[in-house]
């Protein structure tokens, strides 16, 4: 690891990567902080402007703009009683009431601190333990990764949201599209002579079609409606914690660090689960539970530092296996292949310059989103007054355009255009489309695996469903298999014991 | 029925239609590429019949929000809006597409005030030609060939 060290500074100290990691940082924050936009679409929307980049600082800006939105949206909690991302909805349990008492700063500074600690710690998590993951799988054969598809496949289920049929339903349509064109064997599928289908279809104009452009045809809905004039409540208070509260508060914001961190790598459990989790390690250790929701200062610093440490946590399993276990990691992922990179041990030996440089630019932007926050952050409120008629335009030639710099083709802008009605029906009937983009990764992928296992087993005179259980590994990921399959209903079990405590805040939501 | 189940009793139709559909075509697949489509679509088959069955059995019990036609009127219109952008991108180019239809998509969602708009509208053409155009030097589509008095641009 530190023998790649030097290639990821020197990679790290150029131009464009310190250009991406602020412009991910800043816009990261803009993103957050306004209600309706997640980090998922802003990455989504901003992976064509990385076409022209460097790897290294494209991938940076990206993960940047993941840790900063997840901050970015406490702000909008604290001063407006909105979480911009649905991480933050605990948050505002705490925040604007302090708000409401005249410390909105310090409330900002309290979430800044813990966003900036959890976020590094992540970072750090990340560091130590995500290159000894992608050394183990060297082990992995065509079987083994057939598995961790078919894994990453069953985190649909976590993805679904209320109606797990209906996220199988996207999740399996997902597949269905990843059939169109060339199949593993070299044969055409589902190209009904069409020469435009046999490379298949497109993932980033159809990610950007199900999350931007069906967000531009929601957001058409509030045509001619006069705006809700949010109130947005005066800025004042110091705004870093004295010595003396953060020798208080340090104690509590590790713990929920590390549970965060935990919490990112366990698949489907994201941001938002993080964040009550660490409300509720800050209530079970207080003197005073009672007074949590008056505005004090631990129901910001729990949920603010755990939500930010599933970042760092998330990407583990991403970079290492492949795995996106949430629908802004699976959107990263499709950020890596743009740029050629496939997660596993290659990432951290034949790229390990990148790697290395991502990684510790992602620890540089924890720190770099704790300045601006401090510099900052108080003007960010005045982004959620951007009138919504003004932003959708400027979202929907984004995202055209986004799609037609991936290839130059015109073709992916029809591809965007009808990805985003059947996007805009999927959210209108209450079917999740983050399954859809989800299934579009690993589905080629587990094609490609199935295909090459299948001659392996040849050889051996087995079929493919044969040869799976001659190899140890191979059983090991049918296991976590089946308890991935169980992780969806331990978490929405959690999430629902919290909502009864907590009550229920409506969260943007995520897209 | 409910009337909130008749849409999931439509979505589950058109999933299973769907299905047959395409295992039809399955039939001129190689030997190898049939066994992973069959495998991917008897899995969408499999999650059209559950839904069709959960909807029958909960017949009368509401399932979620009902969705009303008048919910699809703006939505649907700001999408045809979007289509007509991309035909003028292909026949007048880029930027003179991008120059109407921002102003005439901010005029449709109810907004009135001329500076704003042309603001928005000027800022974004100069945002678009300055990263995409001048710095990643994407070639934008220029349209027919009767605007290359514009070629300039690209």
């Amino acid at each position: 690891m530190f023998e790649n060290m030097a290639g990821a500074l020197s990679e790290l100290f150029t131009w464009s990567s310190a250009l991406g990691l602020l412009i991910g940082v800043v816009g990261g924050m803009i993103i957050g902080a306004l209600p309706g936009l997640s980090a998922t679409m802003g990455i989504a929307l901003l992976i064509p402007v990385t076409y022209g980049m460097r790897p290294s600082a494209a991938i940076l800006m990206l993960a940047a703009i993941y840790t900063a939105a997840v901050y970015g949206g406490s702000i909008s909690a604290i001063l407006i009683h909105t979480p911009g991302t649905p991480s933050s909805a605990a948050t505002c349990l705490d925040g604007y009431p302090m708000a409401q008492k005249g410390e909105s700063l310090h409330a900002i500074g309290i979430s800044t601190t813990s966003s900036v600690i959890g976020g590094v710690i992540s970072a750090i998590a990340l560091l130590l333990i995500a290159p000894p993951l992608a050394r183990l799988s060297l082990n992995f054969g065509s079987t083994e990764y057939f598995l961790i598809a078919v894994f990453g496949l069953t985190l649909i289920a976590s993805l679904a949201g209320d109606n797990m049929v209906k996220g199988l339903i996207a999740g399996t349509f997902g597949l269905v599209v990843g059939l169109v064109g060339l199949a593993a064997d070299g044969s055409a599928r589902y190209t009904f002579g069409v020469t435009g289908l046999l490379g298949g279809i497109s993932l980033i104009p159809a990610m950007i079609g199900l999350f931007s452009v069906s967000q531009v045809m929601i957001q058409a809905d509030e045509r001619g409606k006069e705006a809700v004039k949010k109130e947005v409540v005066k800025i004042s208070g110091r705004f870093l914690p004295t010595g003396k509260e953060f020798v208080h508060l340090i104690p509590l914001i590790l713990e929920c660090s590390v549970v965060g961190v935990f919490i990112g790598i366990l698949p489907g459990a994201g941001g938002d689960i993080a964040s009550w989790v660490g409300l509720n390690i800050a209530k079970s250790q207080s003197k005073h539970p009672e007074l949590f929701g008056t505005g004090i200062v631990e129901g910001v610093a729990a949920p603010e530092s755990a939500n930010n440490a599933v970042t760092g946590g998330a990407l583990i399993p991403l970079l290492t296996l492949g795995i996106p276990g949430s629908s802004t990691a699976a959107v990263l992922m499709g950020g890596l292949t743009i740029h050629g990179l496939a997660p596993g041990f290659e990432l951290f030996s034949k790229y390990a310059d990148i790697t290395y440089c991502v990684i510790l630019g992602f620890l540089a932007a924890n720190i770099l989103m704790g300045l601006v926050g401090w510099a900052a952050g108080r003007y960010l409120t005045m982004v959620s007054k951007v009138p919504i008629p003004l932003l959708i335009p400027c979202i929907a030639v984004l995202s055209l355009l986004g799609s037609y710099a991936a290839s130059r083709n015109i073709t992916d802008v029809y591809v965007a255009v009808a990805f985003g009605l059947i996007g805009f029906f999927f959210r209108k009937y209450g079917i999740p489309t983050a399954p859809v983009v989800l299934a579009l990764i690993l589905g080629p992928m587990s094609d490609k695996y199935m295909y090459q296992g299948t001659r392996v087993a040849m050889k051996k005179d087995l079929s493919f469903w044969q040869y799976i259980p001659t190899r140890p590994l191979s059983i090991f990921f049918i296991i976590l298999i089946v308890l991935a399959l169980f992780a969806p209903l331990v978490s929405k079990a959690i999430s629902k014991s919290y909502e009864k405590k907590h009550g229920h805040i409506d969260a943007a939501e995520d897209i | 029925m409910h009337k909130t189940r008749i849409q999931d009793l439509v979505i589950s139709l058109c999933v299973i239609a769907l299905g047959v559909f395409m295992w039809v075509q399955t039939a001129d697949f190689t030997d190898e590429s049939k066994q992973f489509s069959r495998f991917v679509l008897l899995l969408f088959l499999l999650m059209g019949v559950i839904l069709l069955v959960i909807t029958l059995i909960n017949a009368k019990k509401p399932a979620g929000k009902e969705v009303t036609l008048k919910e699809f009127k703006n939505p649907m219109l700001m999408f045809v809006i979007i289509c007509v952008y991309v035909a003028m991108m292909i026949t007048i180019g880029f930027f003179p597409a991008t120059l109407i239809f921002m102003p005439v998509s901010m005029l449709f969602m109810g907004y009135r005030r001329p500076l704003p708009i042309i603001c928005t509208t000027i800022g974004m053409n100069l945002f678009v030609w300055v990263l995409f155009v001048y710095s990643l030097k994407v070639r934008l589509p220029e349209g027919a060939d009767f605007m290359s008095f514009l070629s300039f641009l690209y």
